[in-house]
């Protein structure tokens, strides 16, 4: 499973400019699935027909996106200002090796002479080592992206840090499911969308396309277990969060019970999360066209929307024997 | 030009309102249309489409401004208001304002003799601001306006050297003004055969009081389900302060192409077209020097029913949403030209 994540972490996916991580899994998820394409914002869609009449429409949502910055400004000096897409924690990106989609390596760092704790967004410049304006560029783009550099490594047992798990672990869960499933019951859809970082967006544009009965959304979710956490009672490790509610949702009952029953029969460990603040793509799922069963799994995380993101493979697993199991169970 | 737009700034429309000014174009672009219709929350849609069948874009300008309502009027006969849209409160004392009625007054706040030092340097809160229309008490006001009565700036055009026009609404009746130019153009190219798409215009409503994502111009896009969209929207202007590192734009720089804003992170291609087009066409462009500008109705339509790949085009105005609007005819003319390239090209 980690050679499979490090696969999915390296890709450059920033909010918006998702299509070298699109094609990746689109090549991955490919010899599991019956047809696989990408809508209009860019969502990549892998669909497995299901068996008997009429099925249910089932729909797995994880987001390929990843927070990142984009080039603004261009100082003469051929410094590079850039705007932030996404969620980004500075105090964990500052002085960072930052990557373009292009290649171009830079490192991010705040205007000299600001103290910590006056660090604003705007303060904020990539440094490509360009000699002036001119120079660069021939690399760099007004509208180009970057990103904070990809890594991926293994602590103690089955935990891993790295970035961006946020939500490349969710893509990973739903190709595993589509891998490992039995049988298709339901007219499945596994949706890597586009633009969740920002603001959910990809997510309410392919469940409005595709109007599915049920959907599942995979995503990262926090850890009570570090010091000086809020309370908080999702522990890593203490095996996948079902999802009651987030900052944007209340999943439905219905969703909740089907996972519950699914875990306890292929005995997979849970917990229930009840997360205070934050969205995923589960809200976008529940209220797209005429509204959906929506539900979520979460993979305990700790440092999310940092570089060094941390979970336990054994949660992941367990998630995927839950989304293996939606597949193999016939929907009505 | 001067003409249209002069016409078009002098009609007053606040987001709501805007059957005066929708009246103003309909008669403008209705000969050159295959048909215009309304939605049920005001948006006008004009149609033109070439004989093949041919990919959807909607194309939109908003036509509402900025303006105010009144909330209540007090004993002394004072009507206080409530605005409509991020009107630039800054300038606002003394101005001159029109009812839609016709009735005029004049903003007054409390006089700058009287400010408390915490005050100086201030703008006046909105609960602080009335309108003055010379009346002596309630009842005599009550002949001239009423609760719930919609007001503007005072409309007064001024040309000025190089093209540059000023005056209140001026940036979004560019906007609106340039549609028209553009409407023209696409007739002509039906009728030459170089339409290369399904044209649906939208001249939408409620723009200025949109709050979050939440656009009256969904509802057309809602309708239309069109392949691709472009929204041409004003861009703030800051050129003056060159000790301002991350400014707007620049008035007579060209159409500001943006590759996001707060609301959209614009579709990648067409962005990377639009740029190389400009390019080959000689036509003056700029990017905006920083992407966390607030967004436009470009946030409602990207994300309409499937998605919708979405471009923007903006041009560059000056004292955005006071009583002065500025911008420069040589802008308004690169996005005629922009746009109508758009039109008849492949992209």
């Amino acid at each position: 499973m980690f050679a499979q994540l490090k696969k999915f972490v390296m890709p450059i996916g920033v909010s918006g400019d998702e299509s070298e991580i699109s094609k990746v899994i689109a090549e991955e998820i490919a010899p599991y699935v019956d047809k696989v394409y990408n809508d209009a914002m860019g969502n990549l869609i892998a669909f497995k027909k299901g068996k008997g009449k009429k099925p249910k429409k089932l729909m797995f949502a994880a987001h390929m996106d990843e927070i990142g910055f984009m080039v603004s400004y261009i100082e003469d000096s051929g410094f590079i200002r850039v705007s932030r897409v996404g969620g980004i924690n500075y105090t964990a990106a500052s002085f960072s090796e930052v990557i373009f989609k292009n290649g171009t390596k830079g490192v991010l760092v705040p205007d000299a002479r600001i103290l910590t704790k006056e660090y604003r967004p705007e303060n904020y410049y990539v440094d490509i080592g360009a000699r002036n304006k001119k120079d660069a560029e021939r690399r760099v783009n007004i509208g180009d992206t970057c990103r904070v550099a990809p890594t991926l490594f293994r602590l103690s047992g089955s935990r891993v840090a790295g970035r961006p798990i946020d939500d490349r672990i969710g893509c990973l869960m739903l190709f595993e499911a589509a891998k490992a499933a039995q049988s298709f019951e339901n007219d499945t859809y596994f949706v890597f969308t586009v633009q969740e970082e920002v603001g959910v967006r990809g997510a309410k544009t392919s469940a409005y396309s595709i109007q599915p009965d049920y959907a599942v959304a995979a995503d990262i979710g926090g850890s009570g277990d570090v010091p000086m956490c809020a309370p908080f009672a999702v522990n890593m490790s203490d095996g996948i969060a079902i999802k009651l509610k987030d900052g944007m949702v209340i999943c439905h009952q219905k969703m909740i019970e089907l996972m519950k029953n699914i875990a306890e029969e292929k005995k997979v460990p849970y917990q229930l999360e009840i997360l205070e603040g934050g969205g995923t793509d589960t809200c976008a799922l529940q209220q797209a066209a005429g509204g959906c069963i929506a539900g979520a799994v979460s993979v305990p995380t700790r440092y999310g929307h940092s570089a060094v993101e941390v979970v336990d493979l054994n949660d992941v697993a367990g998630g995927v024997k839950i989304l293996a199991g939606l597949c193999e169970t016939k929907l009505v | 030009m001067t003409e249209l737009l002069q016409k078009l700034s002098s009609v007053c429309a606040p987001s709501g309102k805007e059957k005066a000014v929708a009246e103003v174009i309909e008669k403008e672009i209705a000969p050159y249309c295959d048909s215009v219709s309304y939605d049920k929350i005001g948006n006008m849609t004009a149609v033109i489409k070439p004989r093949k069948k041919c990919e959807k874009v909607m194309l939109c300008a908003h036509m509402d401004e900025v303006g105010f309502m009144v909330k209540n009027i007090d004993s002394d006969g004072r009507a206080h208001i409530v605005l409509l849209g991020a009107v630039e409160t800054r300038t606002l004392s003394g101005r001159k304002v029109r009812f839609l009625n016709g009735t005029t007054g004049i903003v007054t706040t409390k006089p700058i003799h009287v400010l408390s030092e915490a005050e100086v340097g201030r703008t006046s809160p909105a609960d602080k601001i009335f309108v003055e229309i010379g009346a002596k008490d309630k009842t005599e006001a009550a002949q001239y306006i009423k609760i719930g009565d919609f007001g503007t700036f005072e409309p007064k055009f001024t040309e000025m050297a190089n093209e540059t026009y000023a005056g209140k609404a001026v940036g979004g009746r560019a906007c609106v003004s340039t549609m028209i130019e553009l409407i023209k153009e696409a007739h002509a190219a039906k009728k030459a055969k170089t339409l290369k798409k399904e044209c649906y215009f939208v001249f939408s409503v409620k723009r200025e009081i949109a709050i979050r994502s939440f656009f009256a111009v969904e509802t057309a896009a809602f309708h239309i389900e069109p392949n691709k969209a472009l929204v041409l929207d004003t861009a703030p202007v800051c050129d003056f302060l060159k000790e301002e590192l991350m400014t707007g734009a620049k008035c007579g720089g060209g159409i500001v192409l943006a590759p996001a804003d707060i609301r959209t992170i614009y579709n990648r291609e067409l962005f990377a077209d639009a740029v190389k087009l400009c390019e080959k066409k000689g036509i003056a462009y700029q990017n905006p020097t920083f992407a966390d500008l607030p967004g436009g109705e470009g946030g409602a339509i990207h994300q309409n029913g499937g998605g919708v790949p979405t471009l923007s085009v903006g041009i560059p105005t000056r004292n955005l949403h006071s009583g002065a609007e500025i911008v420069k005819a040589h802008d308004m003319r690169a996005a005629t030209a922009f746009l109508r390239e758009w039109l008849i090209s492949d992209q």
